[in-house]
């Protein structure tokens, strides 16, 4: 089969700008709409994947397997843990064991004097950590201050949970416009801001990052004060640094120890099992991208069916010159598709420079969108296969003719 | 010379090729001896709530039980498992309850489950559990109606109660699938009231 000469093709895009500009849109709305609930749902699984960690082991509330927030285990478990699993892991004589209380509780920034208080406290994670909980959590580093002190109503920061209040993080001062005076600006959400958590103003002692991970979204403070705060004598979960130990180790105390009524799960498995959790909503945000993109779908193939439609007495001609209908259409697939990956590649540089990394916010903290070779390959591909599918109601009309009524045009 | 390069290529290939010789089992590898499950179920046995009553550690005791109490009652790679006094009812044999894993006693309040629950372990020779999952070993399952033989490792008021067995009889299922009605129920002590 002779086929028409590729540049031919490409000129042929440049015939109409209007159209290629139409078709080109079209693929771009279709690619960046792809994209996106791509890096959706890759956001939230990285972010889940990079919270737990193998090494860690994780003990719940029997029958609270799937959130951690309606485990209640009491307060002595870690200790008896501790006491009972050898191999654990140990870092400076000190087990690496860590008691922990997560709960969701509303906190807004403190209202300044004179300023009208804030109506809306949006929910935001807290955890209750003792010092071994940096110990089994390494993606975790203090920035800027310290931890809060024990006994003292101070709170440290990430920069996820600062955006929740309606703030923007930095490293060492954080700034919120018109909110409250931090260290270093005249008007930032800083060492020093008063946050009210359930009503209770906290202070800001420090600001600390887990880039990549649901962590980056919470509020951390004592332990002890977050179980006064909260009213509870238990704790929501104890996670351990395996180090010798095997995780049927653990298994084994649970099953032991009844009295705990707690199970005993790889920290990462846990966080697979809520990316388990969060899979229908990753599945409504791609079929409404789908339906969304249909719409952009729709006007590029529309476009593109008028542009090859008008060329009916060109295709004729070909075909006249002994071009068969297959190297016709060949080329007629190329030129759609160019467009249309063309658009894909605009959407793709549009997403990396407007979306990859923005924070959405979940039940467990938030996440960030990853534009990553997986969504950026998606966003290709949505684009490629709209180039083809779209010229086949074109291709169709140009070719169903014959070639004498198709130069009569 | 090329005869030689040529066999000592051939014999090369051939090794490449040939499967790996069969690794033989470990000898040492841990196993529950098939000797500690029996055929006839150990006589005089109390249920679960009455042994953990009275028994003191290093008392012997025999008790009947259901194996279950969580989700997965056998832990993976070593030989323990969770078994419950038979007067608990598993969650399948309520008509309101629809349970994927009815053997986790869901439907009992903690309470409950904490007087009607103990952990059977199977220990070697230094006294540590065997580094060996007990599932399906001498036909242990979730639901098994198990008589067990041994001795108290560990007890306290918090509700832990550690048997070390030396007997477990592992009562058939009946033709209908329904557990605990074929062969040697005679020791079941239920019905009764949950302790």
């Amino acid at each position: 089969m002779r086929l028409l000469p590729f540049d031919y093709a490409i000129r042929n895009l440049g015939r109409s700008p209007r159209r290629l500009a139409l078709v080109t849109g079209g693929s771009t709305l279709v690619s960046l709409l792809v994209l996106g609930s791509v890096a959706f749902a890759r956001g939230l699984e990285r972010s889940l994947a990079a919270t737990g960690l193998e090494t860690n082991a994780l003990l719940i509330g029997s029958g609270s397997e799937e959130s951690v927030e309606r485990s209640e285990l009491p307060a002595s478990t870690a200790d008896v843990l501790a006491a009972s699993v050898d191999g654990l892991a140990v870092v400076a004589g000190i087990t690496a064991v860590s008691p922990e209380i997560h709960v969701a509780l509303p906190a807004v920034l403190a209202p300044r004097a004179g300023a009208a208080a804030a109506t809306d406290a949006a929910p935001a994670l807290f955890r209750g950590i003792e010092p071994q909980a940096f110990l089994v959590h390494p993606q975790v580093r203090l920035v800027a201050g310290r931890w809060p002190a024990p006994g003292a109503d101070e709170i440290a920061a990430s920069p996820g949970a600062i955006a929740r209040l309606g703030g923007d993080a930095s490293r060492g001062a954080a700034t919120v416009t018109g909110t409250r005076t931090g260290t270093g600006t005249d008007a930032g959400v800083g060492i020093g801001t008063q946050v009210e958590v359930a009503g209770t103003p906290f202070a800001v002692s420090g600001l600390f990052e887990a880039p990549g991970t649901a962590m980056h979204a919470e509020f951390w403070m004592r332990l002890d004060r977050l179980a006064q705060l909260t009213q509870r004598t238990t704790r929501s979960c104890v996670v351990a640094a395996l180090g010798d130990a095997e995780l049927d180790d653990i298994d084994a105390f649970t099953a032991s120890r009844l009295d705990l009524e707690s199970i005993a799960m790889r920290e990462s498995d846990y966080y697979a099992r809520l990316g388990e959790f969060f899979a229908p909503i990753r599945l409504l945000v791609f079929v409404t991208a789908v339906l969304i993109s249909t719409g952009g779908a729709l006007g590029g193939v529309n476009a593109m069916y008028a542009a090859f439609s008008s060329r009916v007495r060109e295709v004729g001609t070909l075909q006249a010159l002994g071009f068969s209908r297959a190297a016709i259409a060949v080329s007629l697939v190329i030129e759609s598709t160019v467009a249309c990956v063309a658009g894909s590649l605009l959407a793709c540089l549009l997403a990396l420079a407007a979306l990859d990394g923005i924070a959405i916010d979940f039940s467990m903290g938030s996440f960030g969108l990853a534009v990553d070779s997986t969504a950026i390959a998606s966003a290709i591909a949505a684009g490629a296969l709209l180039g083809v599918l779209g010229a086949v109601p074109a291709i169709a009309r140009c070719l169903v003719l014959p070639i004498p009524a198709a130069l009569r045009g | 010379m090329t005869t030689t390069l040529l066999a000592s290529a051939l014999a090369s290939i051939a090794l490449l090729l040939a499967p790996p010789p069969e690794t033989p089992p470990a000898v040492d590898a841990p196993r529950i001896p098939a000797s500690v499950f029996v055929t006839e179920a150990p006589k005089d046995a109390k249920c679960v709530s009455e042994v953990k009553k009275s028994a003191k550690k290093g008392d012997t005791v025999v008790f009947t039980a259901t194996v279950g109490g969580r989700a997965e009652p056998f832990v993976k790679s070593r030989a323990i498992l969770m078994a419950a006094d038979r007067c608990l009812k598993p969650c399948n044999q309520n008509p309101e309850e629809s349970c994927a894993t009815p053997w986790d006693y869901c439907c009992e309040p903690p309470e409950s489950k904490k007087a009607n629950m103990l952990t059977v372990q199977f220990t070697g020779d230094d006294g540590k559990p065997l580094k060996v999952g007990a599932r399906s070993a001498g036909g242990l399952e979730p639901l098994s109606r198990i008589v067990v033989e041994g001795v108290v490792a560990e007890a306290d008021d918090k509700g832990t109660f550690i048997v070390t067995a030396r007997k477990v009889f592992v009562e058939k299922p009946a033709k209908d699938g329904k557990p605990g009605a074929g062969k040697d129920a005679a020791n079941d002590a239920s019905p009764r009231k949950p302790a």
